[in-house]
C-alpha cells in the first residue's frame, strides 16, 4: 500500500505523466461526489426540519397533516423533478428561457446522477416552504397538487434563468452577472411567493382575525419540536449552502463560515428586534431570525467576508417581525411565517450579495442586476401561483370545509390522530 | 362472615350520614322537588365515591347560569356539612329519595343535567343530548364574552339555509328565541351538527379558535358526565 502512494508520488512530480494527472482527477472527482452526495442528504434532512418546525407551530389536531405534506412532497418532488424538473432547469438551454433535454435522466454520466441528487434536495425544499404557510386549513390533495407543479415547473424554470444550463446554453439570467450562489431567490423567494400566493387564495383561518380585524395569534402546540426543527434546518444548511460548490473545494470553510454568523446573527437581530419593540423574546421569532439568517446569506455565502455575512444575518432577523406583522396587517394568515422568512429575507440576501460582493463592494450595476432577478422571480413565480392555487381550488378544492378545521385535518384527511393518549378532547364519534 | 357483615353496616352508615349531610348542604339553594332530584342523582352516582369528590356531581347539578353563579357556595356548603358536627344535618331523606324515585324512574334520577335548567320534551337521547350540549356550551362561550344572544340570533337568521322542513324550522326558531323552552324531536344528526357548528364558527371568530376548541371540549366532557350520554355519545354531534 505504501510502495503504491510513494509510487503516485513519484508519478506525480513527473512533468508529463498522463498517469498522475488521471489518478489526481479521479480522485478529485470522487471526492467532488462523495461531498456533493453528502451535502444532498444533510439537505435532504432539512425535510425532517421543515416538518418539526411546521407542526410544532401548528396545533395538535393537525400535526399529522402537516408532516404528511412534508414527507409526501419530498416523495413526489423527487419523482416530478426527475421527470421534468431537472431538464427544464439544467437541460441544453439554447434560449436561455428553459432547458430541453435531461427529462427522465437515465443512461447518464455519474456526474450528472449526483447533481441531479443534489438538485432534487433543492427543489423539494422549494416546494416545501409553502406547506407551513398553509397549515391548518389546506385540502391534502390540493396542496400536493400544488406542490408538485411548483417542482416539476414552477422553481425549474425560474432556476434554469438564474443558474443556467449544466450542458449547453446559459440563463438570461445569469448571463447579465445575477449572482445567487446557493438560492436566496431561487430557491426560497420562489418558495416564499408560492406560498404568498396560496394563502391569499386560502384565506385565514377560522378565527384568526376577530370580527373587528384584530389579529389573534394561534398558539403552536410543541415548542421544543419547533426547536429541534430548527437546528435540523440549520445543520442541513450547510450542505445546502456547502454543497452547492458542487465540488469538493476548499472554499467550503468560508462558505459555512459565513452561513453560520449569519444564522447567528439573524438569531441576534430578531431578538433585538423584540427587545426594542418592548415585546417578550419569544423562541419561535428567535428560531425564525435564524433562519432568516440562513435563508439571506444562501446567495452570497461564497462571495462576501464574514463582516458582511454578519450585517446580512442581522438585517434578516429584523425583517422577519417586520415582515410578519405586516402580513398581519393586511389579515393574511401565514401559519409558520414562511412569507417573511424565505420570501422577505431571500429578496434582502439576494441584494446583500450584489451590495457587499468581496473585491466590488456597493457596485451600481451589479446591485441593479440583482434587483432585475427579484423582480424577475416575482413576477414569474407569483402570478404563476396565483393561477394555480385558484386553479386548484376550483377544479379539486383547497380550503378544508370549517367543520373539517374545527374537528382537525388529522382526522378529516387522514383518519389518524398525532397524540392519541392525550387528544380525546375534540375527537368526534366517528367520520359520518 | 361477621366481618363481611359489619362492613356493609359500617359502609350503609357512611352513606347515610353522607346523605345527610348532601341533603343539608343542597338545601338553602334548591327547591325541595329539585333537591330530591338531586339526591337521588347523587344516590346512584356519586355515593359510592369518596366524599370530597363533589366537582363530578357539582358540575351535573349546576348547569344553569345563576346555579353556575352560585357553585362556590353550593360546594362549601357541602364541605361544611360532610366535615362538620353530625347534629347539624337534617334528618335522612331516604324516604323521600324512595318516593321521588317511585314517580319518576331511576333514569330521571341519573340525569342531573335536568336541575334547575330546560327540562327537555324529547324522548330522543339524540336531540336531549344536543340540547344539553347546545345550552352548555352557549353559556360557556356566554361566561367568556356576553355574546350568547348574538349567537342565537344570528343561528336562527340563518336556520331556513339549513332546516330544509318548515315546521321544524320554525319549531327550533322558537327554541333559539327562547319562546319554546323544550325542543322537540325532528332535527336529523347532520342538521344538529350543523347548528351546532355554526355556534363553534361565531365562537371562533370572537374568542378565537383555542377558546372555542377550550369551552366546546369542556362542553362536551358536561355532557359526558350524564347518564344520557350512555344511550348517544355527544362526541357524535362534532
Amino acid at each position: 500500500m505504501l510502495l503504491k502512494w510513494v509510487g503516485l508520488g513519484v508519478l506525480a512530480l513527473l512533468p508529463e505523466s498522463s498517469y498522475a494527472d488521471d489518478a489526481v482527477a479521479n480522485l478529485q472527482s470522487s471526492m467532488d461526489t462523495v461531498w456533493l452526495i453528502t451535502a444532498g442528504a444533510l439537505v435532504f434532512f432539512m425535510q425532517a426540519g421543515f416538518a418539526l418546525l411546521e407542526s410544532g407551530m401548528a396545533r395538535a389536531k393537525n400535526t399529522v397533516n402537516v408532516i404528511m405534506k412534508n414527507y409526501v412532497d419530498a416523495c413526489l418532488g423527487a419523482i416530478a423533478f426527475w421527470m421534468i424538473g431537472y431538464g427544464l432547469m439544467f437541460g441544453i438551454n439554447p434560449s436561455g428561457w428553459f432547458g430541453q433535454d435531461h427529462f427522465f435522466l437515465g443512461n447518464a454520466e455519474h456526474l450528472d446522477y449526483s447533481l441531479l441528487f443534489f438538485q432534487t434536495m433543492f427543489a423539494a425544499t422549494a416546494a416545501t416552504i409553502a406547506s407551513g404557510a398553509l397549515a391548518e386549513r389546506t385540502r391534502y390533495g390540493g396542496y400536493l397538487i400544488g406542490s408538485t407543479l411548483t417542482t416539476a415547473v414552477i422553481y425549474p424554470v425560474y432556476g434554469s434563468w438564474a443558474w443556467g444550463s449544466l450542458y449547453s446554453g446559459s440563463g438570461w439570467l445569469k448571463e447579465m452577472g445575477f449572482v445567487d450562489f446557493a438560492g436566496s431567490t431561487v430557491v426560497h423567494s420562489v418558495g416564499g411567493w408560492v406560498a404568498l400566493a396560496g394563502i391569499i387564495v386560502l384565506g385565514p383561518r377560522l378565527g384568526r382575525f376577530g370580527p373587528d380585524g384584530t389579529s389573534r395569534t394561534i398558539q403552536g402546540h410543541n415548542l421544543p419540536a419547533v426547536a429541534l426543527g430548527g437546528f435540523i434546518l440549520w445543520l442541513g444548511w450547510f450542505g445546502f449552502n456547502g454543497g452547492s460548490t458542487a465540488a469538493a473545494t476548499t472554499n467550503i470553510g468560508l462558505i459555512n463560515l459565513n452561513t453560520h454568523i449569519a444564522a447567528s446573527a439573524g438569531a441576534v437581530g430578531a431578538m433585538l428586534s423584540m427587545a426594542l419593540f418592548g415585546r417578550p423574546i419569544l423562541m419561535s421569532n428567535t428560531i425564525n431570525g435564524s433562519i432568516a439568517g440562513l435563508v439571506a446569506i444562501t446567495a452570497g455565502c461564497a462571495t462576501m467576508e464574514p463582516l458582511y455575512a454578519m450585517v446580512t444575518g442581522l438585517v434578516a432577523g429584523v425583517l422577519v417581525l417586520i415582515g410578519g406583522a405586516f402580513l398581519d396587517k393586511i389579515r393574511l394568515d401565514d401559519v409558520v411565517g414562511a412569507v417573511s422568512v424565505h420570501a422577505f429575507a431571500g429578496v434582502w440576501g439576494t441584494v446583500a450579495a450584489g451590495m457587499f460582493y468581496a473585491g466590488d463592494l456597493f457596485d451600481p450595476n451589479r446591485i441593479w442586476v440583482q434587483f432585475i432577478g427579484i423582480a424577475a422571480a416575482f413576477l414569474w413565480t407569483f402570478p404563476v401561483a396565483l393561477f394555480m392555487y385558484w386553479l386548484i381550488s376550483k377544479l379539486f378544492g383547497l380550503r378544508a370545509s370549517t367543520v373539517d378545521e374545527a374537528r382537525g385535518l388529522d382526522y378529516t384527511e387522514h383518519y389518524e390522530i398525532g397524540y392519541p393518549e392525550f387528544q380525546r378532547d375534540m375527537l368526534h364519534g366517528g367520520k359520518n | 362472615m361477621d366481618s363481611d357483615n359489619s362492613s356493609l353496616e359500617a359502609l350503609d352508615a357512611r352513606v347515610a350520614r353522607n346523605r345527610r349531610a348532601i341533603y343539608t348542604g343542597l338545601k338553602p339553594f334548591f327547591p325541595e322537588d329539585e333537591l330530591i332530584a338531586a339526591l337521588s342523582l347523587w344516590q346512584a352516582r356519586y355515593s359510592g365515591g369518596p366524599a370530597y369528590a363533589l366537582h363530578g356531581f357539582l358540575n351535573e347539578i349546576c348547569t344553569t347560569p345563576p346555579l353556575r353563579k352560585i357553585r362556590n357556595d353550593v360546594h362549601r356548603s357541602l364541605r361544611q356539612a360532610l366535615f362538620g358536627p353530625d347534629n347539624a344535618l337534617e334528618s335522612d331523606p331516604l324516604l323521600q329519595i324512595e318516593r321521588w324515585k317511585s314517580t319518576h324512574g331511576n333514569g330521571g334520577a341519573s340525569s342531573g343535567g335536568n336541575l334547575g335548567a330546560r327540562h327537555s320534551a324529547s324522548s330522543n337521547p339524540k336531540t336531549q343530548v344536543f340540547e344539553s350540549l347546545f345550552e352548555h356550551f352557549l353559556s360557556l362561550v356566554d361566561e367568556k364574552q356576553p355574546i350568547g344572544l348574538h349567537l342565537r340570533s344570528y343561528i336562527d337568521t340563518h336556520l331556513e339555509k339549513v332546516l330544509s322542513n318548515g315546521p321544524v324550522s320554525v319549531q327550533v326558531s322558537r327554541w333559539l328565541r327562547g319562546k319554546d323552552a323544550r325542543l322537540d324531536d325532528g332535527l336529523d344528526l347532520a342538521e344538529m351538527r350543523t347548528i351546532l357548528h355554526m355556534a363553534y364558527v361565531l365562537a371562533c371568530e370572537y374568542l378565537g379558535p383555542a377558546m372555542a376548541d377550550s369551552l366546546l371540549s369542556e362542553a362536551v366532557q358536561h355532557c359526558e358526565l350524564q347518564a344520557i350520554s350512555r344511550l348517544f355519545p355527544p362526541r357524535k354531534l362534532l
